[in-house]
C-alpha cells in the first residue's frame, strides 16, 4: 500500500531497510543453542541471511537473542550485556526457559526474562525447532518494518 | 579377587557389619573411629582408586532414620576400585563443622570443587576449603539443598563480583605475577554462555586462572526432590542437549535396578541405538564445535549435516528431535517401526560417509595438528583429576564402563576401545572420532538382530511407583564419561536425594590447571576438546 503522506512514505522505506540490516547477538544456552546451532548446518543455511552475521561484540548489536534458564547469578551479566547495546535495540526469548522458566520453578531460576529486560517477541518450544526460531526471527523483523522503534 | 562375591569377602572381612551389599553396590557405613582404617587401606595404593564424586546427604526430614544416621548429615563419597572394576560407597557421617572426614579429604586433586559444592548446597564445613559460593551467588544466604530450604525462596544478586582465586598458579609463584587481569563474561563463544574465565595474563600468556561456574544452575536436584519418580525422567533428560536419550536411560536403568525390575530385550536393543547414535552426534558436535572456534567452519557444517540426518530420524520416531520422550521407567514409550529400522540404517551409512569426510579433512591436515599439540594431560592426573570417558581413554587408561561392568547388550556386540598415547587434544580427537566409528559398528550389530516381543514391563509402568526405602548408585557411559546417579529413598512416592554424578564436572575443574601456562589461543583448543556441557556441569 502506497502511505498518502510523503512523511510516513519514508518512514516506511527507513523500517523496511531497518528490520533487514538487523544486527544480532546470540546469548544462547541450554537445549536451544543446539537448535540455534542447527541453523548453520545446511539444510537451513539459505534460508535466513541475518544469521550469517557473525557479531562477536555486544556493543555493535541491536537484537538480544536469548535462550537458556536465566539464573540469579546471570542477572547482572544480562542486565551490563542490555545496557552496552545501542539504541534502538530488540530482543528476542527462545523457548520456553527464557520465557517462563520452563520445568525449572526453583530458588536460582527467574520465571521469565521479561521480569529483568523488556522482550519483543518470544519464541515458546522446549526447545524450538530450528524452523520455529527462523520464523520468529522473521516475525520480529515484520514487527520492526511495521513500525516497531524498540528501546 | 576375581569376582564380586570375593571381593565383597574382602571388604566385609575387615569391616564386618558395617559392611553392605545390596543392588550391586559395596556400601562402607564407617564411624569417625573407622575412617583411619579405611584410609590407611586406601592410602597404599591410592592411585588405584578414583574418586567418582563426594556429596552431602540432609537426614533432617528423613523416615525410618536408622542409628548411623543419627547426626544430622552425611558425607557420601563413591570410589572406584580401578584394579578391579568397583565401585565402593563410603558414607561418614558428620555435623556442620565436623572435621573427622578431614584425613580422606584432599587426597585427590578432584576433591576441591566437591568439597566446595557439598559446603555451598549443604553448608558441610571441610577443612582447608575456602568457603566460596561454587554453584550459587555471592549475595546467596542459606544452603539450598538442605530440608528446610524453601524450594522457591530466591535471593538477588545486584552486582558482579570479582573474585581471583588466591592460590598460585603451579607454574609461577605469587610474587611474580605482574600481568593484566582478563575478565572473559559468560557470553563469550567459546565458553558457551555458562561459564566466567578470570585470568593473569602476560602478553598471550595464561598466568593464572580461575574459572566461575555456576551461571545455568537451576537446582534441578532440589526440584527433583519435589517431582514423583516418573516426572523426573524428563527433568533429567534436559541435562545434556547435545546427545538426547543418553540421561533418560541413565535414570531409568537406575530406577530400573531400584526396583529390580527386567526391561524387554527389544527396549533394551532400541535404548542401544538410541543411545549410540546419540554418542555418535555428540562427539560430532564437539569436534566440530572444536573447528568452529578454530575457524574450520566448513568442517563444522558437515558436522552439523550429520547431526541433522540423526535428529530427523528422532523426530521421525517419537515428534521430538531432543529431548526424546520416549524412556520410562520399565521400558519405552513407543515402538520403532520395521521402516524405522530400515531408515536408520541409512542414517548409518550417511554417518560413516561423513566420518569419512571429517577423517579426510581434519586427521592429517596440519594446521588442526598444529593446534592441537597442546594441553598434554598425564593418566595419573586424569585418574586423580577424576576424568572418565574420551579424555580418559585418551590419556591412555583403559577404562569404559560398556566394557568392564556391561550392561544391556554390550557384551554381546564385538567393538573396540581406542586408547590415546599422548593425553593431548590431538589424542582426544581422534579417540572421539574412533569411537564414533565404534558406535557405528555396535549399531551395526544391533540392526541385523533387533529382538521382537513387548517394549514395556508393564508391572511398573501403569501404575504408581511403590519403593522401598533404599539407596542405589547406577552409572552409564555416556558420551563425556560415566554419568551416574545416586538415588536415595526413605519409601516415599518421591527421591529423598538424587545427586547427579555428571561427567563434565570433574573435567572442567581440571581445566584451571591445565591451561595456566599455555597462551590464550591454545586455551581455546583445550576447552573445546573437552567437551563441556555447562548444563548438566552446573546442573
Amino acid at each position: 500500500m502506497i502511505a498518502t503522506t510523503s512523511h510516513s512514505f519514508l518512514d516506511s522505506i527507513k523500517n523496511t531497510v531497518k528490520s533487514k540490516s538487523v544486527w544480532p547477538f546470540p546469548f544462547m544456552r541450554g537445549c536451544c543453542s543446539v537448535e540455534y546451532m542447527a541453523l548453520q548446518s545446511g539444510k537451513y543455511q539459505t534460508q535466513c541471511p541475518l544469521l550469517h552475521v557473525y557479531n562477536q561484540s555486544i556493543d555493535q548489536a541491536d537484537l538480544l537473542i536469548f535462550s537458556g534458564a536465566l539464573t540469579y547469578k546471570l542477572v547482572p551479566v544480562l542486565l551490563q550485556m542490555y545496557n552496552k547495546m545501542a539504541s534502538p535495540k530488540w530482543v528476542l526469548s527462545v523457548g520456553s526457559c527464557a520465557g517462563s522458566g520452563g520445568l525449572f520453578n526453583s530458588y536460582s531460576v527467574v520465571s521469565g526474562i521479561n521480569q529483568k529486560i523488556p522482550v519483543d517477541l518470544h519464541i515458546p518450544g522446549c526447545p524450538p525447532t530450528p524452523l520455529d526460531i527462523l520464523q520468529g526471527i522473521e516475525a520480529l523483523q515484520e514487527k520492526i518494518a511495521q513500525g516497531d522503534i524498540g528501546k | 579377587m576375581e569376582t564380586i562375591k570375593e571381593y565383597s569377602d574382602y571388604w566385609a572381612g575387615i569391616f564386618g557389619n558395617c559392611y553392605e551389599f545390596a543392588y550391586n553396590n559395596h556400601c562402607l557405613q564407617l564411624s569417625n573411629e573407622l575412617m583411619p582404617v579405611f584410609v590407611q587401606i586406601i592410602g597404599s595404593n591410592i592411585s588405584n582408586f578414583m574418586l567418582l564424586d563426594i556429596c552431602g546427604v540432609d537426614n533432617l526430614h528423613k523416615k525410618n532414620r536408622s542409628d548411623s544416621e543419627a547426626s544430622r548429615f552425611e558425607k557420601v563419597y563413591h570410589l572406584l576400585d580401578l584394579d578391579y572394576h568397583q565401585r565402593i560407597r563410603v558414607k561418614l557421617p558428620v555435623d556442620e563443622n565436623d572435621q573427622a572426614s578431614t584425613i580422606i579429604d584432599n587426597r585427590w586433586k578432584a576433591s576441591k570443587w566437591y568439597l566446595q559444592e557439598s559446603w555451598d548446597l549443604f553448608g558441610i564445613e571441610s577443612k582447608g576449603v575456602d568457603k566460596k559460593r561454587l554453584l550459587t551467588h555471592n549475595q546467596f544466604t542459606g544452603h539450598p539443598l538442605r530440608k528446610d530450604y524453601e524450594l522457591l525462596k530466591h535471593c538477588e544478586l545486584t552486582e558482579i563480583f570479582y573474585h581471583p582465586s588466591e592460590e598460585a598458579s603451579v607454574l609461577v609463584s605469587k610474587a611474580e605475577i605482574k600481568g593484566e587481569k582478563l575478565d572473559i563474561l559468560p557470553h563469550h563463544q567459546a565458553l558457551k554462555g555458562s561459564m566466567r574465565l578470570l585470568a593473569e595474563v602476560e602478553g598471550e600468556l595464561i598466568q593464572k586462572s580461575d574459572l566461575e561456574i555456576g551461571y545455568n544452575h537451576r537446582g534441578v536436584e532440589k526440584i527433583c526432590e519435589n517431582k514423583s519418580y516418573k516426572q523426573l525422567v524428563h527433568i533429567v533428560g534436559r541435562l545434556n542437549p547435545q546427545s538426547p536419550a543418553m540421561y533418560t536411560t541413565g535414570i531409568c536403568k537406575a530406577m530400573e535396578d531400584l526396583l529390580e525390575i527386567e526391561i524387554p530385550d527389544r527396549a533394551k536393543a532400541i535404548r542401544m541405538i538410541l543411545m549410540e547414535l546419540s554418542r555418535v552426534i555428540d562427539h560430532f558436535l564437539c569436534i566440530g564445535q572444536a573447528c568452529n572456534d578454530l575457524t574450520l567452519t566448513n568442517v563444522f557444517s558437515l558436522c552439523l549435516n550429520a547431526r541433522e540426518s540423526v535428529l530427523e530420524f528422532f523426530q521421525d520416531i517419537c515428534g521430538y528431535r531432543l529431548n526424546l520422550p520416549l524412556n520410562c521407567i520399565g521400558g519405552l514409550a513407543k515402538d520403532m517401526s520395521s521402516e524405522q529400522i530400515l531408515a536408520c540404517s541409512k542414517v548409518i551409512q550417511f554417518l560413516d560417509k561423513t566420518t569419512k569426510q571429517v577423517e579426510y579433512s581434519l586427521t592429517r591436515s596440519p594446521t588442526w595438528i598444529k593446534r592441537l599439540k597442546v594441553g598434554h594431560i598425564k593418566p595419573s592426573d586424569a585418574v586423580s583429576w577424576g576424568y572418565t570417558g574420551p579424555c580418559l581413554r585418551a590419556s591412555g587408561v583403559n577404562y569404559d564402563i560398556r566394557k568392564r561392568s556391561p550392561y544391556y547388550f554390550y557384551d554381546q556386540v564385538d567393538f573396540d576401545v581406542p586408547l590415546g598415547v599422548h593425553g593431548d587434544c590431538y589424542d582426544r580427537y581422534l579417540v572421539r572420532l574412533e569411537e564414533i566409528k565404534q558406535s557405528i559398528k555396535i549399531i551395526k550389530q544391533i540392526l541385523n538382530y533387533v529382538p521382537v516381543g513387548d517394549i514395556l514391563n508393564t508391572s511398573v509402568a501403569h501404575e504408581a511407583i511403590d519403593i522401598k526405602p533404599a539407596e542405589i548408585y547406577s552409572g552409564i557411559e555416556v558420551a563425556g564419561g560415566e554419568l551416574g546417579f545416586y538415588i536415595v529413598s526413605d519409601g516415599d512416592d518421591k527421591p529423598y536425594r538424587l545427586k547427579i554424578r555428571t561427567p563434565g564436572f570433574p573435567i572442567l575443574q581440571s581445566i584451571n590447571e591445565i591451561i595456566s601456562g599455555e597462551l590464550l589461543s591454545d586455551a581455546l583448543s583445550i576447552i573445546g576438546s573437552m567437551n563441556i556441557i555447562p548444563s548438566e556441569v552446573d546442573r
